[in-house]
């Protein structure tokens, strides 16, 4: 058999084809299923996220940041931060946060660390100053975490809801 | 918005990364092939899904890389020039016989690739080959000059 026998310069090409953009029934019910999750994964829906609650009392000001979701076994902050409205120190300044909170979570630590559970003492705040705990946890159940979360100080309280959504 | 953006960054970079390494690449895997497949995914692993383990953050991950998949699929069938960008072209590596330097050079193929293929079509030299293509695929298709005749190959007398 011989390699020098006159023939087209390239194979021939594909055969021609309308192309369209066509698929099953079943296909685009899918598609429309999995763009559903990718523009609620875009949106945020379905990520982590951060929200605030601010509440006060005559003597201070309180802001609570925490997590809104939060995906399982990720790990979440709820930084708390007080502000001395006076012009004099306060003192006797005590956070607590509810059990019923923290027990959807696991590997709960504090900064200033509890002195009994879930209850963290601070020190005094100077005339117009702030101070600031924060509580680190990883999500454990899954569902929704909520509770309050209470600051006392000058026989004066302001209690703020927090919620958490902890996503499988 | 995280995962789905880090998952249509990753999926770009490494569709156009292995477009640039070329056919051959990840035709046939040898085994340092092999080490760059167990390791692209070790390396984006934590740039994919982050610090963020849940099912959901998963499942988010999941569903846009299908999503691009399918996008893809379609835009390189509905126009040609997309395929043609994302999975290149064939080339022709072996004409009339005789190999093209060129092609092979730029596609990194060994002559002994080409004859491992003709001995795979059957054919015992380049000279018995008409064609034999590169295809997009990394594989290399050998056309005989002649389609061979089952009927006349087949033997089915007992061996003595």
């Amino acid at each position: 058999m011989s390699a020098q026998r006159p023939g087209p310069a390239a194979p021939p090409p594909p055969p021609l084809l309308v192309r369209r953009v066509s698929a099953h029934p079943g296909q685009w019910v899918g598609l429309a299923g999995l763009v559903a999750i990718v523009a609620a994964g875009a949106a945020g829906f379905l990520s982590h996220s951060v929200t605030s609650a601010r509440g006060q009392a005559p003597s201070f000001e309180v802001v609570v940041e925490y997590p809104h979701r939060l995906g399982h076994a990720s790990r979440g902050v709820i930084a708390i931060e007080i502000h001395n409205r006076t012009d004099r120190g306060l003192a006797g300044v005590m956070v607590r946060i509810d059990p019923e909170y923290l027990d959807r979570f696991v590997e709960v630590a504090a900064t200033p660390a509890f002195s009994r559970p879930f209850t963290i003492p601070l020190p005094p705040i100077p005339a117009g100053g702030v101070i600031r705990a924060r509580v680190d946890a990883r999500a454990d159940r899954i569902w929704r975490a909520s509770g309050r979360v209470v600051v006392t100080a000058a026989r004066e309280t302001v209690s703020l809801e927090v919620r958490t959504l902890i996503l499988p | 918005m995280g995962v789905v953006l880090r998952i249509v960054v990753i999926y770009f970079v490494i569709m156009v990364a292995l477009r640039i390494m070329g056919k051959r690449e990840f035709g046939e895997l040898a085994p340092f092939d092999l080490v760059v497949l167990l390791l692209i995914p070790e390396i984006v692993t934590d740039a994919l899904v982050g610090k963020d383990y849940s099912v959901t953050s998963a499942v988010v991950a999941l569903a846009t890389l299908l999503v691009l998949v399918f996008i893809t699929s379609l835009l390189s069938h509905r126009f040609e020039w997309v395929g043609r960008a994302i999975a290149g072209s064939p080339a022709v590596v072996l004409r009339h016989g005789r190999i093209v330097p060129e092609a092979m050079n730029v596609e990194r193929v060994n002559p002994e690739e080409i004859l491992d293929a003709l001995h795979s079509a059957g054919l015992e030299d380049a000279g018995q080959a008409k064609w034999a293509i590169l295809e997009t695929d990394g594989r290399i298709t050998v056309v005989p000059w002649h389609v061979p005749d089952p009927g006349r190959q087949r033997d089915d007398r007992p061996i003595p």
